[in-house]
């Protein structure tokens, strides 16, 4: 059976509910705070999935509290403990890395120290704590073939830059591609543009094909 | 044309986000109380749900209510619902707490960054609406049948993924992943009827 692309540039909902729920992974949850950041129609749809949270709270069945309202008030926020504190929207603009990943590579992706790894390709690994992914920031320069390759596990890739093109559908910045794991998807995305993207993997890569072979043999 | 429960509980809601409106605008300490009594009991089963103990869960309720308090007036009525608004206060509590040395990144929907990046227009007809969502997905959540409800809670409530809910209720993945789906799909029609702006999946 061919592997189907899911071809997504909002992300399911599953995933979004998974994000809420602090279930995700490190680093697919830093995808996915990076892509809400990007993206004012994904912060939508995350508002409406965060929304059902809200309405469920309503279903909850009432706990025991350890003070009544006015207790606490009176206790609590009359005593001071709790200075009430008026709200400054601070403006802020981007710069060309999504705020999300400053605290990792910076705010500029002029500043990132790039390894090569591949004619045309490079990339910079992500250090995300507690993570069982692998996350990299990865450059492909103008008119590069990725040569055909599979994950055995779930691969979620963000465009940041540019754009490329995988089984037929093109990505630009801020969508996402996400190949599941049972897929067993083999692909070999082509840039013509050049692009840099977030990738996040679990599972072993695997190249296929005819440059697979040789290159497996260096694949731990 | 509305049912009296449907009314009654529309005026709940309008209230609430009165009450809000009032504690920012004037510091109120009754609206803030009547808040507190409906909301806390929830906020802390909620807490409790995502696996808390008592004392933890009764530490965190209070450490969101007085953010609720505190915020009251980033409070937007047209952006989000009461219940929303404080679920999610109480959610990135809980996150904040049990991560740790966790890295990731969990963006909040309400930060004042995430805020500034929106466009600034706001509808007068926004507040009126996010109400009546309001009123309907507390009054959708009543259709779902004890599984879905049950599995969604767990979903929203419980860090835990699919695989892990699966193998506490005894039931196949794919069981899992479709009674979230369905559920989640029929609350999220009962967004897209009442015009609910922001959800544009169908």
């Amino acid at each position: 059976m061919t592997a189907t692309l899911k071809q997504q540039s909002a992300l399911p909902e599953e995933m979004l509910c998974d994000y809420f729920s602090g279930a995700l992974d490190p680093a697919e949850e830093l995808l996915v705070g990076t892509k809400l950041s990007m993206c004012s129609a994904a912060r939508e749809e995350a508002g409406a999935v965060n929304a059902v949270g809200g309405g469920l709270l309503e279903d909850c069945v009432q706990a025991a509290v350890s003070q009544c309202g006015s207790d606490f008030f009176d206790s609590v926020i009359a005593n001071g403990k709790c200075n009430y504190a008026t709200q400054q929207t601070p403006k802020k603009t981007m710069g060309d890395v999504p705020y999300p990943l400053n605290q990792l590579i910076g705010e500029s992706l002029e500043g990132v120290k790039w390894k090569r790894v591949a004619p045309g390709v490079r990339e910079v690994k992500l250090p995300v704590s507690g993570s069982a992914c692998t996350a990299k920031l990865m450059k492909l320069n103008a008119d590069v073939k990725v040569p055909e390759h599979s994950h055995e596990g779930d691969e979620l890739t963000l465009m940041l830059q540019g754009s490329f093109v995988d089984d037929g559908q093109t990505y630009h910045k801020g969508e996402v591609v996400i190949h599941s794991g049972d897929e067993h998807h083999v692909h070999a995305p082509y840039t013509e543009t050049g692009c840099i993207c977030l990738a996040v993997t679990k599972g072993k890569l695997r190249f296929t094909g005819l440059f697979g072979k040789v290159a497996n043999l260096f694949i731990r | 044309m509305p049912v009296p429960a449907e009314i009654k509980k529309q005026k709940e809601m309008q209230n609430f986000s009165d009450l809000m409106r009032s504690v920012a605008r004037t510091q109120d300490r009754q609206a803030f109380i009547q808040l507190y009594d409906h909301f806390a009991p929830r906020v802390k089963s909620y807490l409790m749900k995502g696996g808390l103990d008592d004392g933890l869960a009764d530490e965190l309720m209070q450490e969101t209510m007085m953010t609720v308090w505190q915020k009251a007036e980033s409070f937007d009525g047209a952006k989000a619902a009461v219940s929303t608004w404080i679920f999610t206060i109480a959610r990135n509590k809980k996150i904040d707490r049990l991560r740790k040395n966790r890295g990731g990144y969990h963006f909040d929907l309400m930060d004042p960054i995430a805020l500034a990046l929106e466009s600034d227009e706001v509808n007068a007809d926004d507040a009126v609406h996010t109400i009546q969502v309001e009123t309907h997905l507390s009054q959708a959540v009543e259709t779902l049948s004890e599984d879905q409800i049950e599995i969604i809670q767990k979903a929203f409530y419980e860090d835990k993924s699919h695989g892990d809910i699966a193998e506490e209720l005894n039931l196949p993945l794919g069981t899992v992943k479709s009674r979230i789906r369905l559920g989640l799909k029929k609350m999220r029609v009962v967004l897209k009827e009442n015009g609910f702006k922001n959800d544009s999946n169908t």
